[in-house]
């Protein structure tokens, strides 16, 4: 296994965590440095403020999962030693081969009959309590009542009188949704009742409320679809117990069904053998959610479809769950799972092998960029007007020119169609449009953009944010 | 498809869904549409859609009007996302570009993010991490335009200023729209910040702003604004009524505006000021003036309040240390002047020297003194004619001009003997011989090179180093004047070699007290500076000294040139010692150990 120091800090759960990591490697506070006998597992004692030092170590047996062990109390995983361990391999730090210690044998040994018996359990046809899954959708179902009241009640109040209290209150009563297993509809709610606050929960300034009217009323429609769509699917699987959560509309996901990999491999959503390129990365703070959420966009090398990785950090459990972090490789991937969605489909993986990015990989990505701006906005239109799509979808396009109209930036293709560019009404990534002032010139004829669409109903355009620029040479990523 | 009876549809129902459904039955705006969506329904599918849903909304009761409105709201929306334009009509221009040099985008988000927090929260630390970054060329990623400007707002006026002084100018004009979108002129806080730079980077176009501030702007953006006026002479009237101001700033902001402006109503104006009551706030606008007339009076008061301080007139007597501070001040307003009408008035006053020390107010002699070292270099030279009759304090203006005018070892030869008294110094008494030799010491001991990569703030002397003899250093190392010897030792590195490694020496082993410490600081710069033979083990006697005492806390300070070594030599032996050092030593060692390895 190649571990050189750029590897070691992407394992880091923190840039603390790194540099905490590559301290101890620095300092040689390992006592002992080992391998085993087979190369795949590294292991060494390292000396921490007690008196007998922690056993960690870095386990390559499935190079494409390395599983990282310590006796240290750290809640945070992996923890500074394993870090620091792998500092030490990158290091070029030298490691003996030794007999791996029983304790870590045994749980190595223990991982691999729970692979084995996870796959076995895998393969075997899922028990279903029917009985148990019924009062679930009982539940669900008797949620997506509470949410048509709350949803006629807000519509009968009016956009115009709600207000940051009145939000509040729905929020609360909003929290029911989430104990019926509906936190999707749940979040959907809060999407809408956010939009009457700011930051510190306080009522918008009366320019910025009316700003949000023409957002709430679409917000108001695409609740309505959920409950029609949602209510239909869910009397449907009340009725015919067999049936598995749908995969031809994301209404799952929607109504909050967290999709098991193993649930989206047995519906066939899996691709083998792919190679994915980073072309944007952003963390935002999703207040519907109450969570952060880390956005990878990607393209198939393979396929050119572009897929989004989530990461999805609830603000009670962030110090310990790993934030994802922008990547300079190619991911090379046994098998990704793709979930339901048909623009940008989530993806998600169990394990990855790197390589460095070529020249070639670049010509790839602009090899699938879309060149014909027409065909792409009638695809893009079709797409967007569905209530439940994702109105602000992903794409690579193929910008013959670059330039302004008036103080509009505009994008051209070779026909001469013309997109404008916009931040509005984007905000889970910072302004990019003006970054564009601030680039060589060559970059801005015959370039490939990587872009958000949004349509904005109050200019009643259709209009591109971009979010980074592939070129021959190299990805320059405008948003973060 | 009619597009506008579709907007006039969503333009109704989004009003409806905004007053709330209760209106919506039998609301007469939407009826009125009806007519025309069922004609339209007639010939496609979706307006006779559009046209029914309108229909049960219209005819709906108070109890499903709630339905009825979304349903039509979902669908009228569905139906303009595939409506919406997505170009502009229009020449296309070239975007004007303001490229300062490849992006460096490749930045992490792990590696981003401590600099991002150091810019959007509070908290101490931060000041160290941005200056770090700015060091380091984080900036220069384009991501960070945006927290930047974020940053002047910072509560902490030292990030603040230094995002608006080192950071934000680097982008260039390309920020202004940026910068304007931001912009209030009823702000507080960074706005004025905001305007001085949005000025700094193109006047033309922060003009409207810079109005808008001085209308309706607070007192801090006010005086910023009129700081960035006196460029047109549009400004007179208005920078005339400022002058008059109440508050000091505000009056002192107009002054500098109109000196600026060189018209003859402000130098009317700022002749006015060269009254003892108005000089103080006037004093920046006369000494950058241009103007031949406001110069002319200036020195023509200062001639008169010469005589009046020299007692030609009675009136001197009766308060006499009131007209001194007066020609101190009109001094200072002349400083940096070095035409030949002003060259000739401080020539007069230097044969009239020691009728000026004889008036035992220091303040008038080191303010002519002090106008003489930045005048012409007649000015500069005959100051030098006076270091035997000023006072010791002032012999550092007078060293400076002898640099600027004479040869090397004419200065040495001149002012030497002070230096050599001063080092034979016993007790605490000082001759005035001793005590000049004693400021040149501390000059010596401090002075910047002009090439130099320690040149901390701008503004601050520096010298070449061809312009200091290098008898200077042998005078040092014969006399032992250790501090003097560190200063100097690139003039002569070998010479210097042996000296610095007796005194490295003898601080290494001496007790730890504060003073030890700020020699070993000096020593190993030097060491650094010289390329000394072994500055590597120097380096690693005073790493292993601090890991041994209690007084860890010079570690940041002491160890700061580490990565100014030799990479090939000195990593070896860093990271071998690494092991035996204490943890909050051995995390500065390896800092500076992440530096070395990557920028050598």
């Amino acid at each position: 296994m190649d571990i050189d120091e750029d590897y070691a800090v992407s394992a880091a759960p923190s840039s603390d965590a790194a540099k905490n990591g590559r301290s101890l490697a620095l300092k040689k506070s390992f006592v002992k440095l080992h391998t085993s006998a087979d190369g795949a597992l590294y292991f060494g004692y390292c000396q921490g403020s007690g008196k007998v030092p922690y056993l960690c170590s870095a386990d390559f047996a499935v190079p494409e999962k390395p599983v990282y062990r310590c006796s240290c109390p750290s809640r945070q995983f992996p923890c500074k030693h394993s870090i620091g361990l792998l500092f030490a391999k990158a290091m070029g730090q030298s490691f003996s081969v030794a007999p791996v210690p029983a304790e870590l044998e045994a749980k190595r040994e223990k991982a691999k009959a729970t692979a084995e018996k996870k796959k076995v359990t895998a393969a075997a046809p899922r028990k279903v309590n029917k009985s148990a899954m019924a009062k679930k959708i009982q539940a669900q179902l008797g949620g997506m009542d509470l949410l048509e009241k709350l949803l006629n009640d807000l519509v009968r109040l009016g956009i115009g009188n709600m207000n940051a209290k009145l939000a509040d209150e729905m929020e609360e009563q909003a929290k029911q949704l989430g104990d019926v297993y509906l936190p999707g509809a749940q979040s959907a709610l809060r999407n809408y009742t956010r939009l009457f606050k700011n930051d510190d929960g306080d009522d918008l300034p009366a320019a910025a409320r009316e700003s949000v009217f023409s957002e709430a009323f679409d917000q108001l429609g695409r609740l309505h679809s959920l409950i029609g769509k949602g209510r239909a699917y869910l009397q449907s699987r009340l009725d015919d117990p067999e049936l598995k959560p749908e995969t031809e509309t994301a209404i799952a996901a929607w109504l909050g069904h967290a999709w098991q990999l193993r649930e989206l491999a047995e519906a066939g959503l899996v691709e083998k053998d792919v190679e994915l390129i980073q072309l944007s990365f952003h963390t935002h703070d999703d207040v519907a959610r109450q969570e952060i959420v880390d956005t990878g966009i990607w393209m198939n090398l393979g396929s050119g479809k572009i897929g989004l990785t989530q990461n999805f950090r609830p603000y009670r459990s962030l110090k310990f769950i790993k934030a994802d972090d922008s990547f300079f490789q190619i991911a090379k991937i046994k098998e990704v799972c793709c979930y339901p969605g048909n623009w940008n489909p989530r993806i998600r993986w169990d394990g990855m092998l790197s390589r460095p990015i070529a020249l070639d990989d670049l010509k790839k990505v602009r090899g699938f960029a879309r060149k014909d701006f027409t065909e792409l906005i009638k695809e893009i239109k079709g797409h967007i007007k569905a209530p439940l799509a994702d109105k602000q979808p992903v794409c690579a396009i193929w910008a013959a020119r670059v330039g302004m109209v008036d103080k509009e930036y505009v994008f051209e293709d070779a026909q001469g169609t013309r997109l404008t560019l916009s931040d509005v009404g984007m905000v889970d990534e910072p302004r990019s449009c003006h970054l564009l002032q601030l680039l060589p010139k060559s970059m801005l004829t015959d370039q490939v953009f990587v872009v958000r669409f949004r349509h904005d109903m109050d200019a009643k355009r259709l209009q591109v944010k971009p979010l980074a620029i592939v070129t021959p040479t190299e990805v320059v990523r405008l948003t973060l | 498809m009619s597009l506008a009876i579709l907007h006039q549809v969503y333009d109704e129902t989004r009003r409806l869904a905004i007053a709330g459904s209760s209106v919506a039955p039998g609301d007469f705006r939407l009826k009125k549409l009806l007519p025309a969506l069922e004609q339209a329904g007639a010939k496609s599918p979706v307006f006779a859609r559009l046209a029914q849903s309108a229909k049960a909304l219209v005819e709906s009761n108070d109890k499903g009007a709630a339905v009825a409105l979304l349903e039509l709201g979902t669908l009228i929306n569905s139906i303009l996302y595939t409506q919406g334009e997505s170009g502009v009509e229009g020449k296309l221009q070239p975007i004007p570009t303001m490229d300062f040099g490849l992006p460096r985008t490749q930045t992490s988000a792990k590696l981003l993010k401590p600099l991002l927090e150091a810019l959007t929260t509070t908290g101490s630390g931060r000041v160290e991490v941005i200056r770090t970054s700015h060091e380091q060329g984080l900036f220069r990623d384009l991501r960070l335009i945006r927290p930047a400007l974020q940053a002047l707002d910072d509560p902490y006026s030292e990030i603040a200023e230094f995002i608006a002084s080192d950071v934000l100018p680097m982008y260039g004009p390309a920020l202004l729209p940026e910068l304007e979108a931001q912009f209030n002129p009823k702000g507080k806080a960074g706005q004025p910040r905001r305007l001085l730079l949005m000025h700094q980077l193109d006047p033309a176009r922060a003009r409207p702003h810079v109005m808008a501030a001085l209308e309706e702007g607070s007192k801090e953006l006010r005086v910023a604004a009129i700081q960035c006026l006196g460029t047109s002479e549009e400004d007179l009237p208005f920078l005339l009524e400022q002058a008059k101001a109440k508050a000091r700033d505000v009056r002192e902001a107009a002054l500098i505006g109109l000196a600026r402006l060189n018209h003859k109503e402000a130098a009317k104006l700022l002749v006015q000021q060269i009254s003892p009551k108005e000089l103080d706030a006037a004093a920046i606008a006369l000494r950058t003036t241009e103007s031949r007339e406001v110069l002319d009076a200036l020195l023509k008061q200062t001639e008169t309040q010469l005589g009046v301080v020299l007692g030609k007139t009675p009136k001197a007597k009766a308060n006499a240390a009131k007209e001194v501070d007066y020609l101190t001040e009109l001094l200072e307003c002349l400083r940096g002047r070095a035409d030949k009408a002003s060259e000739a008035l401080h020539m007069k006053m230097v044969d009239s020297i020691e009728q000026l020390n004889a008036l035992k107010h220091e303040d008038v002699v080191r303010a002519l003194a002090c106008n003489l070292s930045e005048g012409s270099a007649a000015m500069k030279k005959k100051l030098c004619t006076l270091h035997q009759s000023l006072s010791a304090d002032l012999i550092v203006s007078v060293f400076n001009a002898a640099v600027d005018t004479w040869q090397p070892e004419q200065v040495f030869e001149e002012f030497s003997p002070y230096l050599a008294d001063y080092a034979a110094v016993t007790g605490k008494k000082r001759t005035v011989s001793q005590q000049r030799g004693e400021t040149l010491s501390v000059l010596l001991s401090g002075i910047q090179f002009s090439d130099s990569k320690a040149v901390e703030a701008s503004g601050t002397k520096t010298y070449a180093p061809s312009s200091i003899s290098k008898k200077w250093l042998e005078l040092a190392i014969e006399k032992n004047l250790e501090t003097v010897v560190i200063n100097l030792s690139r003039l002569d590195k070998k010479k210097a070699w042996p000296a610095l490694s007796a005194q490295f020496d003898k601080y290494i082993k001496a007790k730890s007290n504060s003073r030890d410490f700020w020699m070993l600081h000096g020593l190993i710069n030097a060491m650094i500076d010289t390329e000394h033979p072994d500055r590597v083990d120097a380096m690693i006697s005073i790493i292993k000294r601090l890991s041994d005492s209690t007084a860890y806390y010079y570690s940041t300070w002491l160890l700061g040139k580490i990565s100014y070594l030799p990479a090939k030599e000195a990593l070896p032996k860093l990271e071998a010692i690494l092991p035996s050092l204490k943890d909050h030593v051995a995390d500065v060692v390896i800092s500076h150990l992440h530096i070395l390895k990557h920028d050598k």
